[in-house]
């Protein structure tokens, strides 16, 4: 067994005090500590992109990081991207441009697209094309995923 | 809405389930592909909760056999028995707290292995030097032949001849989510709940209540969302029975869920066929008759409820299907060997079929100096022939089999793209069209019927109960429109229910493209049988003297928006809430005759329904680049006809996606073993699956014949984009590579495989 440590933690703008066991990947604390299941795991091999999250306002594979070394970090995950009645505007261009179907590696895609968008002003569709290769999709083919970004990216309402 | 949900991060998938009060389980796995399982010893840990093995688990369950027509029969344990025979398979399952624990502990077991030799081939085990399951005498679990010699004749007189053997791999649905499985046994009723990531929730408790010797009815098994399916969750796994059997044992909820390595290594093959395909013509080139032969790798067990002839027995079933000609044989086999079960895979059997018989009819059309193009519109059905009973026995409905080869092949500007090639050749560059055409089975009833109920409540608020379950395929969407608009209400007031044995109507669930035939139908007939009663009821309050008979009802009254009008005096009006409300009571004034009481606001209908065929044109152009071995696409265009189509953007993104996927069937999407049977890709490092810039414009257009076999004209539209990919691909980078193309007999069309061929001399 292995031992634990005290973090402190801030996840979509509310703070965490926990003792997390040292193994614990920020995924599954995220998950079973918190609840916060709109995280997903396809792979929990840092390949497929599911579990992306932003840590400190990049996007990273929470699958491979260990919440004990996550002290006074900040993390967005889905749960935080909208406002109770307002959801973000990539969120709703991923409802309209059918980028989903069975919806296990939207949150995964929201976040990179969060960050794509936080980096670059004017993405055009090759780079976020790109940007998303990371991330698996089993499901839309990928073109809806895109246009959605790229409907976003256009308008620049992003927050 | 469920797309909104699901975008909160709001879905509730397997492993999002409340767990509070379980303990985790995790699996033991074998090592080995074949091996004598001796002792089994647990680690001495006080984090041990229970342990149980095989042996231990006999005490708890009956063994399985899958009964499949075809198929031959032996007893299926959920952990291996005394012998592992692939590499993965369960030995034992540990319970702990936590799943980080269960998994420690799970590595601290020690089992004793005697290995034995491995089959790892269809050759090694079609010799069968090591038979795999005691029971029978060789390695044959599935065996149809049908029409034996029925061609000899035609063959023997024929003009040409082509024939050809085809391979295709091993390869995994690989659906995002991987399974898993959590199961409550509540002593208090004596009843399992059985949550699990599956297509069928039915036909899985059917099977569960003979493996646990109860009554189906008390299980209750529950599919929450579920993270893709594409077939692979459509079938009974170990896991699905050890969990609710050490619950009920424990007398404590368990939960598990699936890594991914586990889901490579163990959590469902498909479609590894070898294909022995012959082809007779006549000198103008009219296919006369066709031979086949299909051996499919089932991998180590029959799997519920398809069996292991599912892939080779769905490929032959329909094999050259698309092609007119007068006499047709073929064998369907499958083999056991010591690999991971096979399952179903979107495309199932069909993938691989129109893959080798595309190639055969380009081969055919070098042979006869045709272009490949003529000669299968000479032979592809044309609309006016339908309905057309096939040489292989099955009837077509309808379809537009030529004519959406003519539009492929004019939006793709075939001969636009031959000029280029013209260009390109001369240029020394190597640049190929290839085209694919072919019909698709769909809404197959293999396993009895489906249902589908409406229940309106006593507020108006509408109930649809299906047996079949989405898996990402939009089923809310669709059927809560499809409802609504039958009964004629707004949408909002619809909730569409699924996936739970305790309220949804008994059926064989998603698979086969089948849902919108068979529920769509279902749903849509019992929504209008409502709607003429709520018209009945309507009338009986806007006019209460006079009771309008329920064959008029349709006739003499109006619904739209949730108002009811009689149609000879339309401004009187009532609404559907009201009738709804004076159906369920409460108008002691209003007294209902009794002919309406009866019945209800209830309407459940079931149907077993006909096999409908769709049918796809394809054509691509790519250009190999000699050094690499890599090709691109240039061009992709896909022409779809799956009948009425009922809500469009759902279909385009059937095809879109599904064509995404069979670009990975027919790139790399590759389960390698070695020689000992041992599989090299656990991880989506070695297993690749297409991520974004893989993906190239791919045009899709559609037509609409409606079946006449469904009552609402629609037919299955889950999977022709899938089975285009591999055989349009195949033959573009066949015609790239000119002679040397002739012998592209394998998918993928990976670069070492092409490759090999460009090495030809
Ligand atoms: S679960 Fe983290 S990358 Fe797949
Ligand atoms: S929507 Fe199913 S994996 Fe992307």
């Amino acid at each position: 067994m292995t031992g634990t440590t005290s973090i402190g933690i801030r996840v979509n703008g509310e703070d965490f005090e926990r003792e997390v066991e040292d193994r614990l990947t920020l995924a599954d604390f995220l998950r079973s500590e918190l609840r916060l299941t709109g995280t997903h795991l396809g792979c929990e091999q840092g390949s497929c992109g599911a579990c992306t999250v932003l840590l400190d306002g990049s996007a990273i594979r929470s699958c491979l990081v260990f919440a004990s070394q996550l002290t006074g970090a900040e993390v967005t995950t889905v749960e935080g991207l909208a406002n109770q009645a307002d959801l973000h505007p990539l969120q709703s261009a991923f409802i309209k441009n059918d980028a989903l179907q069975c919806g296990f590696c939207t949150p995964g895609f929201l976040l990179t697209a969060v960050e794509i968008l936080n980096e670059t002003d004017h993405a055009d569709e090759s780079t976020i094309r790109e940007a998303i290769s990371g991330n698996i999709c089993r499901c839309t083919g990928y073109q809806g995923i895109v246009d959605a970004i790229v409907e976003v990216a256009r308008s620049g309402s992003e927050r | 809405m469920k797309a909104e949900e699901f975008v909160r991060g709001q879905g509730q998938y397997l492993a999002d389930l409340p767990d509070q009060d379980c303990l985790h389980v995790a699996f033991v796995r074998s090592p080995h592909a074949h091996a004598r399982v001796g002792e089994i010893r647990a680690p001495e840990s006080s984090a041990l909760i229970a342990i149980c093995t095989g042996a231990d688990l006999l005490a708890d369950i009956s063994p399985f056999r899958v009964i499949a027509p075809g198929h031959l029969d032996y007893d299926w344990y959920p952990l291996a028995h005394d012998r592992v025979l692939f590499v993965g398979e369960p030995v034992a399952a540990v319970v702990a707290e936590t799943p980080y624990i269960a998994e420690d502990l799970a590595a601290e077991v020690e089992v004793e292995y005697d290995p034995l030799d491995a089959v790892t081939t269809l050759d090694e085990s079609i010799t069968g030097g090591t038979v795999l399951h005691a029971e029978l005498e060789n390695n044959v679990l599935f065996n149809l032949p049908v029409n034996e010699g029925a061609t000899a004749d035609t063959f023997a007189a024929a003009h040409l001849v082509v024939e050809q053997e085809f391979e295709y791999p091993r390869q995994n649905a690989l659906p995002l989510e991987t399974r898993g499985v959590l199961a409550r046994f509540d002593p208090r009723d004596q009843r399992y709940t059985v949550f699990t990531s599956t297509q069928m929730p039915h036909l899985i408790r059917s099977a569960l209540s003979q493996i646990l010797n109860v009554n189906e009815d008390d299980i209750r098994v529950i599919k929450p969302d579920v993270g893709g399916g594409f077939g692979l969750k459509g079938q009974l796994f170990p896991e699905e029975v050890v969990l609710p059997a050490l619950a009920r044992k424990l007398g404590r909820p368990l939960k598990w869920i699936e890594d991914r390595r586990e889901s490579l290594m163990a959590g469902g093959h498909a479609h590894e066929e070898r294909l022995h395909l012959s082809a007779a013509f006549d000198a103008d080139g009219n296919l006369l008759a066709t031979k086949s032969l299909l051996d499919g790798d089932a991998g180590a067990h029959s799997t519920f409820p398809f069996g292991a002839g599912l892939d080779p027995l769905t490929g032959a079933l329909n094999i050259f299907g698309a092609y007119r000609h007068k006499a047709s044989e073929f064998t369907a086999r499958a083999f056991a060997t010591n690999k991971a079960p096979a399952v179903s895979y979107r495309g199932v059997g069909q993938i691989q079929s129109v893959f080798a018989v595309e190639r055969l009819m380009d081969i055919a059309a070098d042979q006869l100096k045709l272009d490949p193009a003529e000669l299968r519109k000479l032979n592809l059905y044309e609309n006016s022939e339908f309905p057309v009973t096939s040489p292989g026995g099955n009837e077509f409905d309808t379809g537009s089999y030529r004519e959406t080869l003519e539009i492929a092949l004019d939006r793709a500007d075939y001969t636009g793209l031959r000029r280029e090639q013209e260009t390109a050749r001369e240029e020394g560059r190597l640049y190929g069209i290839g085209l694919a055409t072919f019909n698709e089975v769909s809404g197959v009833s293999i396993f009895g019927y489906d249902g589908a109920s409406i229940r309106i409540g006593p507020d108006g608020q509408v109930r649809a109960f299906i047996s079949t379950g989405s898996s990402g395929q939009g089923h809310e969407k669709v059927y809560g429109r499809l409802v609504a608009e039958a009964l004629g209400i707004s949408p909002e007031l619809v909730r569409v229910i699924e996936g739970d044995t305790d309220f949804c109507p008994v059926g064989a669930g998603t698979y086969a493209s089948r849902s919108m035939v068979t529920t769509g139908n279902l749903l849509e007939s019992a929504a209008r049988e409502l709607r003429d009663k709520i018209l009945m009821i309507g009338g009986l309050l806007l006019s209460p003297d006079d009771l309008i008979p329920m064959e008029n009802a349709a006739n003499e009254l109006r619904i739209a928006d949730g108002v009811i009008s009689l149609v000879r005096e339309p401004t009187a009006t009532v609404t559907f809430e009201a009738v709804a409300q004076l159906a369920h009571m409460k108008n002691f004034d209003f007294p209902l005759p009794q002919e309406l009481v009866e019945a209800g606001l209830e309407c459940t209908h079931y149907e077993q329904h006909k096999t409908v065929y769709s049918n796809s044109s394809a054509v691509a152009a790519v250009e190999i680049d000699p050094d690499t071995a890599q090709f691109s696409i240039r061009r992709c265009v896909i022409i779809g006809d799956c009948g009425r189509i009922f809500d469009s953007s759902t279909v385009d993104a059937q095809l879109v996606g599904g064509a995404a996927m069979g670009l990975g069937c027919a790139l790399f999407e590759h389960l390698a073993y070695d020689s000992n049977g041992q599989i090299l890709t656990t991880s989506l490092l070695d297993y690749l699956v297409p991520v974004s810039t893989d993906i190239p414009q791919i045009e899709i257009g559609h037509l609409e014949t409606p079946s006449t076999f469904s009552a609402n004209g629609t037919k299955g539209m889950g999977e022709g984009g899938t089975m285009a990919m591999p055989a349009v691909l195949a033959n573009a980078v066949a015609d790239a590579l000119m002679d040397k193309g002739r012998l592209l007999n394998k998918i993928p069309l990976s670069e070492e495989n092409i490759f090999q061929l460009l090495q030809i001399s």
